[in-house]
Parts: structure tokens; C-alpha cells; sequence
């Protein structure tokens, strides 16, 4: 579970700098259909997920945080 | 935990106080070092899958169109003994005849009249209305116009073909100088019935990323004369309709050209495109790459459905109609300074209205840009061309 808490924000940016990527590419020359095709469209739900997941985890850090923060040896007087 | 602390922690090393307990951890600049590596590697397995991987497509090959030589499609060829070619030169402010051999016809066939006179330039002037109102539209420039159009024209003829159902004669036109220099071939022809403009796709498969160069595909198919086509295998999601075969009806976002049993040829934006529609009346072939450069009335349109990129100074490819059974093939040479530096679309468009036509359509141009005769280009391929899908031809 730790493993896949690691990878899967990183498999994020992976996706996320491919998409920037091919959007790039599709604003010179739409006609090569970067992002109309089937594969892009099944990466682009890919990075839904992705996303999703290391969203909920950094929601999940933030509070986890937020809490070690309230703890009497870690509280800023 | 104090700010400094979790600073640390979030960039993945323990805090100072435990520094000393813990592995050494990869820094976080290498770690996304990494993830830039890996998503170069990524792309580059999308691209090979993309561009290069051959894929077969499934298609149910459906027959929606056939051609007779008993039905209604049938044209007279131009009577060959005329003098000048009105549908390429008339209406050039001025005109160098260099080197003009050949005989044009005179006696357009039966049907409505190409417009090829100079008032057409004149309606050019009019763009008071004409505005960028999105990114995927760009207007329409009277000023690039006007000087492409003013430009001295030098013309050579480069080849002609005489036959019972077919008459084509193709110019090398000059125009400019320097590294401003534009070249291109225009091929003015007449055919007796569209089943002779026949299209063909590399190595006779419907795929996607099986590639052939057009004088290979020019010599399997017999062509007479052959010009690059719109490039299909590029899309997953475009109408592609060969000699009356329907292989796919989905539209995506780009214009569409057709060409009908009857002979005409009619260009659609994607919101005025219907699919059904056009099998109904009786589709010959259909292209997609554009954008549309004529709006059906022989009229440069406000703007073109297309992009910067696209829109710029580049070779290329392009078809147009005059009336039934007469139409134009445009090759446009470029990426090569004194030579040619390629057309943009309003001089593409320019050089469609000065051939009379009243309907163009800009097809993949760039380096797959080419015009084959007797298994010789025509032109110069930007480049030293390309493999591409598929070709237009001429063929008996």
C-alpha cells in the first residue's frame, strides 16, 4: 500500500507532462489527432484517476499534518 | 512541528532532530528528473503507437455510390483546338508567358460556367465584415492577397494527356523572387465521368500508419496523374469515402470535402456536415484535412476553419471545381528559399480563384505534398517527401 501511495503521484506528473505535451502539439497541427484518438482518450481517463488517488492522498497527508501539528511537542508557543 | 520541519517533510526527508536515523533519500529535483525521463519515454512509445505501428482498420466496405457510363454523370471533353487556357491565365494582372506550348481547350463542357474573369478579384476587396472570432478561425488577409495576386507570373508548361475520357494539362507557374519566390503546379482537367478520378490507399489497405510514396502507389494503380491526398490514416475520426466504397461516417472537427457522382464537388464546415446526407446524394469520394479555401460561389471565405500553424507559409495540396466534369490539382512547392518558400491559404485560395474555381479544399500538405506523371514527380517534394495513405489519381 506504502509502495502504491509513492508511485501514483508520480505516475501523475508522468501523465501530466505527456498531456501537456501532445496539447502543445495539437495546437500546432490538429490534423495529426494527438488528443482525438482512442489510446489518448483511454490515457486521458488514466490521468482522471491518477489525479483522483493523489488528491485523496494529499488530503489525507494535509489532515495527518494538521493533526501532528495539534499535539502538545509539536505546538508553536 | 515548526515550519521549517515540515518543509522538510513534505520534500520527503525526515526532520533535522532525526536526520540521523534515517536512509539518504533521493532528492526531490532528481525524483522529478526522473518523472520528466519517464514521461519523454512514454511519449515516445504514444508516438511509435501512434504514428508508426501499422493497424489494420475494420470497415463494413459499404457500396454508396457507383458511376455508369449510361447515367446522368456524363460530360463532354473540351473541344482541342482552341488557343489559350482561360481557366489558368486570364485573370493574372499580368502574365509572362515563358515557355506555353500546349493547346488549351476552349469549349467549356455542358453545365454551370467557371466565373474566371477579373471582376472575381475585385470581390476580393471586400473584408469589412470579416473578423477572428475564435482561435480556430483566421481570417482571411486582403493585403497578402493583393500582393500575391499582383505578383509577376512566369509559365511553363509541364505536361499534357489527351484521351476519349480524359484531357489534363499541368503548368509550372513562377511567380515572385528571391527567397519571396513561389513555384507551383496546376494541372486543369476534364473528365468524361468522375469514376476517372479515382483515389487509392498505400499498398491498397485501410489502415492506419501503412505508408507508401506516391510515385509507388502512382505506378501499382496505372495513374495518369497522381497528387497527394488528405492523409486518413493520420485519424481515427473522419468520413472516408474511396470511389463510392463508405469505409467510416464519423466527422471530427475539421471541414469536409465531397465529391459527388454528378460532379460537383461541395466543401462542409463540420457543423453544416451530415454524414447520411451526403451518401444519399450519391458520395464519390470524401476527404478530410482543410480547410475549405472557396465558399462555393468562387469567393475567398472570411476566414478559414484552421490554425496559426497550418494557416502559414507552407507547401502544398489542394483540389478544386470549376463545374461538372472540370476541376484543378494544386501542388504548392515550399521549405525552399529562391526556389519556393511555399503559399499561405489566402494566396492558396488566390491561386484557386484565378483558376476559375468556384470550390477548393486544401489537402495534407508539408512534406506530402507531391504530384506524380509517368512515374516521375512533377514537383519538388518539400524535403524529399514523405510516405503518405493515400493518393488522388487519374486513371482510365
Amino acid at each position: 500500500m506504502k509502495k502504491i501511495v509513492t508511485i501514483i503521484p508520480h505516475a501523475t506528473i508522468i501523465m501530466s507532462i505527456m498531456f501537456i505535451t501532445l496539447w502543445i502539439l495539437d495546437q500546432y497541427n490538429p490534423n495529426m489527432n494527438f488528443l482525438d484518438s482512442k489510446l489518448s482518450n483511454t490515457l486521458l481517463l488514466i490521468l482522471f484517476i491518477l489525479s483522483t488517488v493523489t488528491s485523496i492522498i494529499a488530503v489525507i497527508f494535509d489532515r495527518k499534518l494538521g493533526r501532528r501539528d495539534e499535539t502538545p511537542e509539536n505546538r508553536i508557543e | 512541528m515548526s515550519n521549517t520541519n515540515k518543509m522538510h517533510f513534505m520534500f520527503h526527508k525526515k526532520p533535522k532532530s532525526e536526520a540521523g536515523f534515517s536512509k539518504k533519500q533521493m532528492s526531490v529535483w532528481m525524483l522529478i528528473f526522473i518523472d520528466v525521463l519517464l514521461a519523454a519515454v512514454c511519449l515516445g512509445a504514444f508516438s511509435f503507437y501512434q504514428i508508426v505501428l501499422p493497424k489494420k482498420l475494420s470497415s463494413a466496405e459499404l457500396v454508396v455510390a457507383t458511376t455508369t457510363d449510361l447515367d446522368y454523370s456524363n460530360f463532354t471533353l473540351p473541344d482541342n483546338n482552341g488557343t489559350e487556357n482561360n481557366n489558368i491565365i486570364s485573370v493574372s494582372p499580368v502574365v509572362q508567358t515563358k515557355e506555353f506550348t500546349g493547346q488549351a481547350p476552349t469549349n467549356k463542357p455542358s453545365g454551370k460556367a467557371p466565373t474566371d474573369n477579373p471582376s472575381r478579384v475585385a470581390q476580393i476587396g471586400n473584408f469589412s465584415n470579416y473578423g477572428n472570432t475564435d482561435t480556430d478561425n483566421i481570417s482571411a488577409n486582403e493585403s497578402d492577397i493583393a500582393a500575391f495576386s499582383n505578383k509577376l507570373k512566369t509559365i511553363t508548361e509541364m505536361n499534357t494527356y489527351q484521351s476519349d475520357n480524359i484531357q489534363f494539362t499541368t503548368n509550372m507557374v513562377e511567380l515572385g523572387s528571391g527567397n519571396d519566390k513561389v513555384t507551383y503546379y496546376i494541372s486543369d482537367i476534364y473528365v468524361t465521368n468522375v469514376k476517372y478520378i479515382k483515389t487509392a490507399f498505400a499498398k491498397g489497405t485501410y489502415a492506419r500508419n501503412i505508408t507508401d510514396s506516391s510515385l509507388d502507389m502512382a505506378a501499382e494503380n496505372g495513374a495518369l496523374l497522381t497528387i497527394s491526398g488528405d492523409y486518413y490514416g493520420n485519424s481515427e475520426i473522419s468520413i472516408v469515402i474511396r470511389n463510392g466504397i463508405l469505409y467510416r461516417s464519423t466527422g471530427n472537427d475539421a471541414d469536409v470535402c465531397i465529391l459527388f457522382t454528378d460532379g460537383t464537388m461541395k466543401t462542409y464546415s463540420p457543423e453544416d456536415f451530415d454524414a447520411d446526407e451526403v451518401i444519399d446524394e450519391g458520395a464519390w469520394q470524401a476527404w478530410t484535412f482543410g480547410p475549405a479555401l472557396l465558399d462555393g460561389n468562387g469567393d475567398i471565405p472570411g476566414s478559414f476553419h484552421t490554425t496559426d500553424y497550418l494557416y502559414g507559409y507552407q507547401p502544398r495540396s489542394a483540389i478544386g471545381y470549376i463545374e461538372q466534369g472540370h476541376y484543378v490539382f494544386v501542388i504548392v512547392d515550399g521549405r525552399c528559399g529562391g526556389y519556393s518558400r511555399g503559399a499561405n491559404l489566402n494566396e492558396l485560395a488566390q491561386i484557386m480563384v484565378d483558376a476559375g474555381c468556384v470550390s477548393a479544399y486544401n489537402l495534407d500538405g508539408g512534406k506530402s505534398a507531391s504530384m506524380v506523371y509517368n512515374n516521375e514527380y512533377v514537383n519538388i517534394p518539400a524535403q524529399g517527401g514523405r510516405d503518405i495513405s493515400d493518393i488522388i489519381y487519374l486513371g482510365e
